[in-house]
């Protein structure tokens, strides 16, 4: 118990990756044990998302490797991945009409035999997944026809059903406005504390990765640049130098950093601290 | 709410199909009443041979040598088509995709044309080698243009689908050439064929499309998951635990040899497999354990109908028909929904 519990959920070592001649990830080392609440930070093209898809085991390292409780990634079946860990893909809008439940519904094909149909079992862990996100009164509603913030909580429900122990998400808020990307993290962040789901978010958004990540890891060129709690990552100095833009850093009514773009205007106006 | 209205369907369906086959097996050339069609088609059955004593040898012949067999075929025909297309849709995530799209029927083209051109004469199980030929070259085609859409381990769609319209294409234009070298005869029989025909098939060619129409269409439910999850995309399909290239090879396989059958038997009929799935997926939504059986049954229901159409308007090819009927209804549908969506 003691032995498993000290084992790292996700272990990274020396990973290396890319598309066809172009390296993406390099050198990459990263521990995440279970319980943690990542957050994953960083300029465009600095590999974000290569490293979520990595992670997720659908792209297989050119050199290093992925350890998943202990063991590494590719030793694993698809399936038993998908019962380890559930994705939450970046925001895409729906153009096939399933029913939500359906649609949530889909988190179980990691456990389901080709000629069984769903459990009580099952179901209950369905029914559970769309209480969790608020989309019991839902249920049967198309997928077409969800809000953005609606549709976004539903691939949060689908991904619960696959009772992960890990969930991994791609800049989850992106195109949802302050309302929904606020209802979004408060989800991800009670289902980290009340479940001790470990959770791994890529977000494009600096401000509500340091509000809501209690870590963060910042990638730029394809290679960890920093990583650690937000008031440790998050200064003007790294900010600056990895997004080359000049930013101030203070902090937030919650103690957490916060990060202001300085306009050309504003640096000339002399208000830089 | 979707429930009922998916057991209404499915429920309606059965009704229409069989009343589809009491009015195939009394419609043709030499009239016979509904009921006592009816009571021929059932008089086999043990306890039952009473029924049909007052029928006569010849109508006996008329309704189990003609009607029976072009009726089953026509409604496998169709089953097989419309689970086809239902497949390829779910696995190119293209409400457009039918067999064409993946140089299914235009390889069946090729291969009758060359049997037909070389005047190839053989029997195999009692099929001639139009037949045959037309399977293999339906088969050979679709391996050929999944072989050239392969790129380090993976088969990207957008690939397979250019792959299939550019090898399609390349197919057509030598049966062309073929057809152009040909004499007259030859070149009725080819073109003939691919206007698409039930009518003077037999027991043979129901023998042989069964075995694929009932074991493609279980393989299809049985992979009912593997689409569900496709639709969402590869990607999506590798998050919940398939291993998405086995799973796509042995999808288009199944979708290709659906198909190629169908085109074997019966030549090219057109608009069946892009239509019948496109609005079952409308009606029932896209969940393929629903959908797998509705398609089934409305593709059968579809093409028996149009053939019965076909025998009642005289010698008129049943491809002709469908798309006839298909083509002015499915712009209707693109008119209705102002717009592109499953």
């Amino acid at each position: 118990m003691t032995l498993l519990a000290a084992l790292p959920l996700l272990e990274v070592s020396n990973l290396a990756c890319g598309y066809e001649r172009r390296p993406v990830l390099r050198d990459l080392n990263l521990r995440v044990g279970a319980g943690d609440f990542l957050g994953v930070i960083g300029p465009n093209g600095a590999g974000k998302s290569t490293l979520l898809r990595v992670l997720a085991g659908v792209l297989p390292p050119t050199a290093g490797q992925v350890a998943l409780l202990g063991r590494a990634l590719r030793e694993y079946r698809r399936r038993e991945i998908a019962r380890l860990l559930a994705v939450v893909p970046a925001p895409s809008t729906p153009i096939f009409s399933f029913t939500v439940r359906e649609f949530v519904a889909m988190g179980r094909t990691p456990y389901l035999g080709r000629f069984r149909s769903e459990s009580a079992e099952d179901r209950r862990v369905v029914e559970e997944a769309l209480a969790a996100t608020d989309l019991a009164p839902l249920g049967q509603r198309l997928i077409t026809e969800l809000s953005a913030g609606e549709w976004q909580r539903a691939n949060v429900a689908r991904a619960l059903a696959q009772q992960p122990r890990l969930l991994l998400l791609d800049e989850p808020t992106a195109f949802l406005d302050l309302g929904h990307q606020r209802e979004v993290f408060e989800l991800l962040v009670d289902l980290n504390r009340s479940r001790g789901l470990t959770v791994i978010c890529v977000s494009h958004d600096l401000n509500l990765a340091a509000e809501y990540c209690p870590r963060l890891a910042v990638l730029a060129e394809g290679t960890l640049y920093a990583e650690g709690p937000p008031e440790r990552v998050i200064t003007a100095d790294t900010i600056a130098s990895v997004y080359h833009a000049p930013v101030q850093v203070d902090r937030g009514p919650s103690g957490r950093p916060r990060v202001t773009l300085l306009s050309e205007s504003a640096l000339r106006g002399g208000r830089v601290p | 709410m979707r429930g009922w209205r998916r057991t209404a369907i499915f429920v309606a369906l059965l009704i229409l199909l069989a009343e589809a086959t009491v009015l195939s097996l009394a419609t043709g050339p030499a009239p016979l009443p509904a009921g006592k069609a009816f009571r021929i088609l059932l008089s086999p059955l043990p306890y039952l041979h009473g029924l049909a004593a007052d029928a006569g040898e010849n109508e006996r012949n008329i309704v189990f040598q003609v009607r029976l067999p072009r009726f089953l075929l026509a409604l496998l025909v169709g089953a097989s088509l419309a689970v086809a297309g239902m497949v390829l849709q779910s696995l190119f995530q293209n409400a457009m995709a039918d067999p064409a799209i993946i140089g299914v029927s235009a390889g069946g083209a090729l291969g009758a044309t060359v049997a037909v051109m070389l005047g190839l004469d053989f029997a195999l199980f009692g099929l001639g080698p139009r037949t045959l030929a037309a399977f293999v070259g339906a088969v050979g085609v679709t391996g050929l243009v999944y072989a050239l859409s392969r790129r380090g381990g993976r088969t990207p769609v957008g690939l397979l689908l250019l792959t299939g319209l550019a090898v399609a294409s390349l197919c057509s234009s030598l049966a062309s050439l073929l057809l152009v070298l040909g004499k007259a005869g030859q070149v009725t029989d080819v073109v003939f064929w691919m206007m698409g025909s039930v009518a003077y098939q037999g027991w043979q060619e129901v023998q042989m499309i069964l075995p694929y129409a009932l074991l493609g269409a279980a393989l299809a439910f049985a992979y009912s998951r593997e689409l569900n999850a496709l639709l969402l995309g590869d990607e999506q399909a590798a998050f919940l635990g398939i291993p998405v290239e086995r799973a796509k090879l042995v999808l288009l396989a199944c979708g290709a040899l659906l198909a190629a059958a169908s085109v074997a038997v019966a030549g090219i009929v057109g608009f069946v497999g892009l239509i019948v799935p496109h609005v079952m997926r409308l009606l029932v939504g896209p969940e393929h354990r629903v959908l797998v059986p509705v398609s089934f049954l409305a593709g059968g229901l579809v093409v028996t109908l149009s053939a019965l159409v076909a025998t009642m308007l005289g010698a008129v090819p049943l491809g002709i028909i469908t798309s006839l009927l298909g083509a002015p209804f499915f712009l209707y549908l693109l008119h209705r929904q102002g717009g592109y969506r499953f």
